[in-house]
């Protein structure tokens, strides 16, 4: 049996759909809180986004544990609040049960199956949404930055233990929300202000993906002029093994192809009925941010493991007379 | 100050017989491929003149232990008594976060998916015995015990104790 020490591909799933989630809540909320019943569908879609990507994270989290059925009771497991997973999992069973909520009231049937319980909960379901999306805001916020904090607090993964590791993925999380999102807007909005929803979206995108260009280019400029492992791994990132991964998948599918995209949409480029187009750039977008956790994850594994750390611990002892 | 158990080792003696590593496996019933002790070989120098020495380590008792900070379980907890860092693991979920806080990759995940380590054979020291990889070392590289006390023993030789943010509790001779 192979036992396994490292966390595998499925803890950067769990990153990505943490972040995605969030990050689709968030252009949500903020896109509710904004205008109101003007989009339906999109908030609709947008609320179920969610809570379900943060909900499928949190199960893939829990696969990718040696004891999940003991990890899944919540308040006997997670109870070292000091500790950045155990924070975390209370945000994530917060942000699901929340985003759940508003969902919930978003969509016309459950609303009718509320209405039967308790007629007064169902009448008030706008007064609802906007008390959920304003508590959602920060607690969705927090689960974004949350999936960086993560690996960022700890301190003997040089490659991992920067402030810019959070800001990079909250960057990563709201890019690949607001492409979710702008992906089905192109799809399936039918409002009449569309038009005016779609250039906001698109151009959000290429702000957001500027950011996080910049981010990254901080990071890994930041790793590189850093100690000897975190050089390392900027070095296996940029040049080394899994550069093809990062230069295609973060680089190309993540930032290049949803700006080009996006610029295409603005400036009229991509005729806006081809919907083909805006769906093409929220999948490469989605692809990307995965890649990026991926590749970010790897580099910190790969260097620590062969990584002489236990000799920096030991430098200035002399073993040789 | 609180008494702090922990380890001495006179790399020197070492022969990297590997007995240490086999005698913990066997006392501590451990599943295959996992490792409470390890010998490393550390290799310096430039060719033609090369040295390598062996050094056998285990977990290093932490006065401040990287794992116990963030495990969100609260199953990793130092004693009071004796400083020793010990790991409940009917309260282990095996998210395998304490093996990449610690910084000597110490934490070992066995069959059943929970953290398992070197407990200093707790069991063994409450019989007043020393550990088994201890009693085991032909070379008498290994000494288990108070810090103060393996200190002083370890005065005959300029022998320093592990420095990092964590404060190991291991002596390693010069």
């Amino acid at each position: 049996m192979q036992l396994q020490t490292t966390w595998c591909w499925l803890v950067a799933v769990y990153l990505f759909l943490g972040g995605l989630g969030a990050g689709s809540f968030i252009t949500t909320a903020a896109l509710y809180l904004a205008t109101g019943e003007r989009f339906k569908r999109t908030v609709r879609f947008g609320g179920w986004a969610g809570a379900v990507a943060i909900g499928l994270g949190a199960l893939v989290l829990l696969a990718d544990v040696g004891k999940p059925l003991r990890a899944v009771v919540l308040f006997r497991s997670f109870v070292n609040l000091s500790s950045w997973m155990a924070r975390g999992a209370w945000l994530l069973f917060a942000a699901i049960i929340i985003d759940g909520l508003f969902a919930v009231f978003s969509t016309e049937v459950l609303v009718g199956w509320v209405a039967r319980v308790w007629e007064p909960l169902a009448t008030r379901r706008n007064l609802w949404r906007v008390i959920l999306g304003v508590v959602a805001l920060p607690v969705n916020l927090g689960v974004a930055v949350y999936t960086g904090v993560l690996l960022g607090v700890l301190p003997f993964r040089p490659f991992w233990h920067s402030w810019l590791l959070p800001a990079l993925f909250t960057a990563s999380a709201l890019d690949t929300g607001v492409g979710l999102v702008a992906g089905y807007v192109a799809w399936r909005e039918d409002s009449a202000y569309v038009g005016k929803l779609h250039s906001a979206l698109e151009g959000t995108i290429m702000a957001l993906v500027a950011v996080e260009g910049a981010v990254l280019t901080w990071f890994l400029s930041t790793m590189q002029g850093g100690s000897l492992d975190a050089a390392r791994s900027a070095e296996l990132v940029t040049a080394g093994q899994i550069s093809p991964l990062f230069w295609v998948g973060v680089v190309g599918l993540g930032l290049a192809v949803p700006f080009l995209v996006a610029l295409s949409q603005l400036s009229g480029v991509a005729k806006r009925s081809a919907v083909i187009v805006p769906l093409v750039g929220a999948a490469s977008c989605l692809i990307g941010g995965w890649m990026l956790r991926y590749v970010v994850l790897t580099a910190g594994l790969r260097a620590s493991l062969s990584s002489p750390s236990l000799l920096q611990i030991l430098a200035g002892v002399r073993f040789w007379p | 100050m609180a008494t702090q158990y922990g380890f001495y080792v006179e790399v020197e003696k070492c022969v990297q017989c590997h007995a240490c590593e086999v005698a913990c496996m066997a006392k501590n019933n451990v599943d295959l491929g996992v490792r409470w002790r390890r010998v490393s070989s550390i290799w310096g120098g430039q060719f033609p003149n090369v040295t390598n020495t062996s050094i056998s380590l285990s977990c290093m008792h932490c006065a401040k232990p990287a794992c116990m900070a963030v495990c969100p379980t609260g199953a990793i907890s130092k004693r009071a008594e004796d400083g020793i860092v010990v790991v409940d693991r009917s309260k282990c979920i095996g998210c395998r976060y304490c093996f990449f806080a610690c910084p000597f990759g110490v934490p070992q995940y066995g069959n059943d998916g929970t953290m398992q380590k070197c407990n200093l054979c707790l069991d063994r020291l409450g019989d007043g015995k020393e550990p088994m990889c201890v009693t085991t070392c032909p070379a008498s590289a290994l000494h288990a015990g108070p810090v103060e006390e393996l200190a002083k023993l370890a005065s005959t030789k300029a022998a320093t104790r592990l420095a990092g943010a964590t404060q190991p509790s291991v002596l390693i001779s010069k």
